[in-house]
């Protein structure tokens, strides 16, 4: 190199840098337009840059924002004129800075420009932005949890690692959208194997992952959120790419198969995540739960075979922490099932583990999600997933459920389904075999039976309790000719379910109408405070197993008394269940 | 070409006379026309990976639904009810180049739901498709092409071999046009490796249904790898095609997909297969039929009366068996842990009893293994093999004691030895006290004193002239 173009060089950095100090755009602009500096360009790309990108700080946009324009200008300049190979690796390197997204949004555009002047040998160089750029936006903090519901979500479009979020995406897709153009497949592209495609592909589900898995994606009709909007250019990007989006479901197949096969078979262990499984997951919600693509989707697949694909994926999300991924997946799951009509999955499904997968993530949802729309969500999804199996699905499905459950609501719940499964079997003509005799009986006795016999802890389990009555009474109105075959082990049932329970409401009340006696004793006994109340109990309740911390009388009287309310109601349904089975036809 | 396409929209919305019903059940559920004939007389089989182009209309003429607009052929495994029903069934017919429309009532598409957005509720669907080729399938778990079925004979039902499950295949095996194997036999898919079975072919087989007959194409990798197999005379890195027939097989049963009286025929199953492996002393077979047993019938769910019954009654067995199979292969932990799940359900089972003896026996543990021998001759005192062991057991301590006493002779003067080397070595390593408080009185002395040592010189317990830090 010779002498003169180091000095025009350094000659060059100089000028710009006091430009760009004092604020002479213009001046700057000149400089970088005269052919003369147009060797030392090309050949020391790699020591301007530096001197301009370091301008490309936040306090230039609030101070001077001509100056920041005219350094974009600038490098872009630089990106036309330069050796593309040097200035690529110069520019990453700038550009590789986390704590600022300015520098990073700034430099995507002459790396883009860079990168379109390697057409032939762009492979590797695309490779290394795309993985900048990846690294960049996985980088940036979410928001922490919130646990908004309803309308509040809407507020997360003002928190501020949202809206540095969806600036950085908004700047990626514009880097990605040429490359895209290039290879898609609507510009009339080749369609055969293609690395840039393929690329592009792994970089866009990486891009679906984190951050955005996290985020509002939803669409309320009227305001979508400002993440959506990105969700919504991925997709499109990725339609463009591969075609048919549904593609993709196989790729969770594999995944579902490597995952069950895990245990046994080395052959699965492969570490190259190319694609992660949430990507896949957070994808197929927003086609088939947020219907983003859905028209491009093609209109050949079975929906069943979309269901069976997607159950995995939404068990990928429900077992995520973030209740937006949870979130999702509860959406997904809405919107698989209700591509179904009831009845029309075959049993043969429950040979695949995903279903038991499926059924303990969901009641987990149900029950210790912190959000309470979520578990108010996810009941009737329960319901609606049972029914979609055909008669000895749902009968596989209610014997295997409450060794998966164990929930005294849940369980409560499944015994009100289990009174619809009876109804729709005495409705029918056909009497089936899964929901009469024998086969029933099973079901019956193992959702109507007390745990613990006689010392079951009634509270605790009052809503299975309760449940359990109502469908003995149900059955024993409803079916007054014994077609479901009940009659038959009426005996059986007063053995092992209604006379524990009127022991074990004996026992009870007994227990706490002793507790309701200490607790006066002691408050008649007790000095009274300033206020006149007792501040403290010494009586302690234990219910549910789990003693109830020291309440303060006033509640404990009140827990008591709910609890003998309970008895109360307990006591009045078994009545009325021995009523009905003594007034009942067979009953001998 | 472009003439007859025009021609075929026109007839698209009534099918014409000239259509075939190929609907299974000949309910014209599905019509077919042929636009255009395709080549020879091949049509994909079963598994196929096809590629197609098509346009989708409904009866009205709107196009919902087109590959050529998403710029790519559509892709997709036949006859696994991917798709709707009408093309896994249409298809099938077409042959290579082959160009024909389908009509197809909505029992064989999107019945009453239809598909929102697009397909409005019992919709008859109208496709014109092309078949642009096809290949085998791809059954490897990579997908890279390095498992290839073609299928012959499509097989019956739905399901297909696990993990586990006892196959019966016939398999021929060719390098090139030699064969090299042929061969029939029945094994417990998954232990292939025993069997002379190479990895890719038992991925193969798992996809295989009852009948089905197939050729597999396998990649090197899959098959006998850079090694080659001089046995069979295949040269290393060797790609070999198989053709397989899956004559048989015994499902290994999830068992959430069954109900009590299943799972006990499962289990019943699963210990008979068992038995025999024993008897042929293939003891790690053995073990994993019994652990199936076990399985099956660990969880009380759903049994009752005399199903729950025979339930606890294979349980043991099983345990017992695997018990048996494990003081065969001398794990004898694992043994006695068995035994123990045994007794737990049934407390004066004698083989439990027994068996939990010779573990603990193996694991050297003679004064236990008594306990359980002298607890079988309880129950049973005319058992011989018990109070035989109970003889052992008393000899086996004796010698133990012989042994503890010589271990114990020397004992104490080894421990006393150890403790006085330990001791030393702590001697050792222990910082020199007096060394080190020189150093750090070093330090002291040579820095200055602060103005609290000097108003308080004995503070240090020194005389009180500041000279006497400095010499100390």
């Amino acid at each position: 190199m010779s002498v003169q173009s180091t000095d025009l060089c350094v000659e060059l950095s100089t000028i710009l840098v006091k430009c760009l100090t004092s604020g002479r755009t213009d001046d700057a602009l000149s400089a970088i337009y005269n052919a003369k500096y147009d060797q030392c360009l090309k050949d020391r790309s790699l020591d301007i840059i530096p001197s301009i990108s370091k301008f490309l700080i936040q306090e230039t946009i609030d101070n001077s924002p001509e100056v920041f324009d005219c350094c974009e200008t600038l490098l872009k300049e630089i990106a036309q004129k330069a050796n593309p190979e040097e200035a690529l690796l110069e520019f990453l390197e700038q550009a590789e800075n986390l704590d600022d997204d300015v520098k990073f949004l700034a430099l995507l555009k002459p790396l883009q420009i860079v990168l379109f002047k390697l057409p032939n040998r762009r492979g590797q160089s695309l490779e290394w932005c795309l993985h900048m750029i990846r690294f960049h936006v996985t980088s940036l903090p979410v928001p922490k949890s919130h646990r908004l519901e309803g309308e509040e979500r809407k507020l997360l479009d003002s928190d501020p690692c949202i809206c540095r979020i969806t600036n950085v995406y908004k700047g990626v897709l514009d880097f990605y959208k040429p490359f895209v153009n290039e290879v898609s497949l609507r510009q009339k592209a080749e369609y055969q194997k293609n690395t840039q495609r393929n690329m592009l592909v792994c970089f866009i589900f990486q891009l679906l992952r984190q951050p955005l898995a996290i985020l509002d994606l939803e669409c309320d009709g009227k305001s979508s959120s400002a993440t959506r909007f990105v969700a919504e250019e991925l997709l499109t990007f990725l339609s463009h790419l591969v075609g048919d989006l549904m593609i993709f479901l196989e790729y969770a197949e594999t995944r579902e198969m490597e995952k069950s096969g895990k245990n046994e078979n080395n052959f699965a262990t492969q570490s190259d995540d190319e694609i992660p499984i949430l990507s896949v997951a957070v994808l197929y919600y927003l086609i088939l739960g947020e219907h983003i693509q859905l028209n491009e989707v093609p209109c050949v697949y079975s929906p069943l075979y979309i269901f069976q694909r997607s159950l995995y994926l939404v068990v990928v999300l429900l077992k995520h922490l973030e209740e937006l991924v949870v979130r999702k997946g509860l959406l997904l799951a809405n919107a698989i099932l209700a591509m179904l009509s009831e009845g029309s999955v075959p049993y043969t499904l429950l040979e695949s583990p995903v279903h038991k997968e499926f059924v303990e993530s969901l009641s987990k949802v149900m029950i210790y999600c912190d959000v309470e729309n979520f578990r108010k969500y996810a009941v009737p999804l329960l319901r609606s997933y049972l029914f979609k199996f055909d008669v000895k699905g749902q009968y596989l499905l209610m014997s295997n459920l409450p060794a998966v459950v164990n929930h005294a609501g849940i369980m409560g719940y499944l015994i009100m389904l289990l009174k619809d499964m009876i109804i729709n079997t005495l409705d029918s003509d056909l009497i089936s075999p899964f929901f009469t005799g024998k086969a029933l009986y099973d079901l019956i006795s193992e959702y109507c039976s007390l745990s613990h016999g006689v010392e079951t802890d009634l509270i605790e389990n009052a809503d299975q309790i309760i449940s359990a009555l109502n469908l003995i009474r149900f059955l024993s109105l409803r079916d007054q000719k014994n077609k479901t075959g009940m009659w038959d082990y009426v005996g059986v049932l007063e053995e092992s379910m209604l006379e524990p329970l009127r022991e074990g409401i004996k026992l009870s009340r007994a227990h706490y109408k002793l507790k309701l006696r200490d607790l006066e004793e002691e408050k008649r006994n007790a000095v009274l405070n300033d206020k006149g109340r007792i501040s403290k109990s010494d009586v302690t309740i234990t219910v549910g197993g789990q003693q109830l911390p020291n309440l303060p009388y006033e509640n404990k009287v009140a827990v008591i008394m709910s609890a003998l309310n309970a008895f109360d109601l307990m006591e009045s349904l078994l009545s009325r269940v021995n009523e009905c089975i003594d007034s009942g036809p067979l009953k001998s | 070409m472009d003439a007859e396409m025009t021609g075929a929209t026109e007839t698209i919305l009534s099918p014409s006379s000239t259509a075939v019903d190929i609907s299974p059940d000949k309910d014209c559920g599905i019509l077919k026309e042929i636009i255009k004939e395709g080549d020879g007389i091949e049509t994909p089989a079963h598994g196929s990976r096809v590629f197609v182009h098509y346009v989708g209309t409904l009866t009205d003429g709107t196009k919902f639904d087109s590959s050529r607009d998403r710029g790519k052929p559509f892709e997709f495994n036949l006859g696994k009810g991917n798709v709707i029903k009408s093309w896994d069934v249409g298809v099938a017919t077409m042959k290579k180049g082959e160009v024909a429309v389908f009509t197809c009532k909505s029992e064989y598409a999107y019945g009453k739901n239809g598909n929102p957005p697009t397909i409005p509720p019992d919709a008859t669907l109208i496709f014109e498709i092309e078949v642009i080729d096809w290949t085998g399938e791809d059954l490897s778990q990579k997908k890279d092409g390095g498992i290839i079925r073609y299928q012959i004979t499509k097989g019956e039902g739905s399901s297909t071999p696990n993990e586990g499950a006892i196959v019966e295949v016939t398999i021929v095996g060719k390098h090139g046009d030699r064969v090299f194997e042929e061969r029939e036999l029945s094994y417990p898919l998954g232990e292939g490796s025993e069997f002379g079975i190479c990895d890719g072919l038992e991925r193969a087989i798992e996809k295989f249904r009852k009948g089905e007959k197939s050729r597999i194409e396998l990649k090197a990798k899959y098959a006998f790898k850079e090694e080659g197999n001089s046995e069979l005379n295949i040269p290393p890195n060797a790609d070999i095609i198989y053709e397989v027939e899956l004559k048989n097989f015994e499902k290994a049963k999830e068992s959430w997909s069954l109900d009590s009286a299943e799972k006990i025929e499962q289990a019943k199953f699963f210990k008979e297969k068992g038995t025999n492996y024993f008897k042929t002393e293939k003891y790690p077979l053995a073990l994993k039929m019994y652990k199936k047993v076990v399985s099956f019938t660990e969880f009380d769910s759903g049994f009752q009366g005399d199903l729950d019954t025979e339930r606890k009654a294979l349980l043991v067995v099983g345990y017992l068996n695997l018990a048996l199979c494990h003081l065969k292969l001398q794990d004898h932990v694992e043994a006695r842990d068995q035994c123990d799940e045994a007794l737990k359900l049934e407390p004066s089972s004698e083989k439990g009893l027994f068996r939990r003896g010779q573990a603990n026996l193996g694991l050297g543990e003679p004064e236990r293994a008594k306990a359980d021998f002298e607890a079988v001759l309880k129950l049973e005192p005319n058992n011989k093999a018990a109070a035989n062991n109970v003889i052992l057991c008393n000899k086996k301590i004796k010698e133990q004691e012989g042994r503890e006493k010589k271990i114990y002779a020397n004992m104490f003067e080894k421990f006393a030895q150890r403790d006085r080397e330990k001791e030393e070595e702590w001697r050792r390593n222990q910082p020199d006290v007096m060394k080190t408080l020189g150093e750090w009185g070093q330090d002291e002395r040579e820095r200055e004193m602060t103005d609290f040592e000097r108003e308080n010189p004995n503070i240090l317990m020194l005389n009180s002239t500041s000279d006497e830090f400095k010499n100390m």
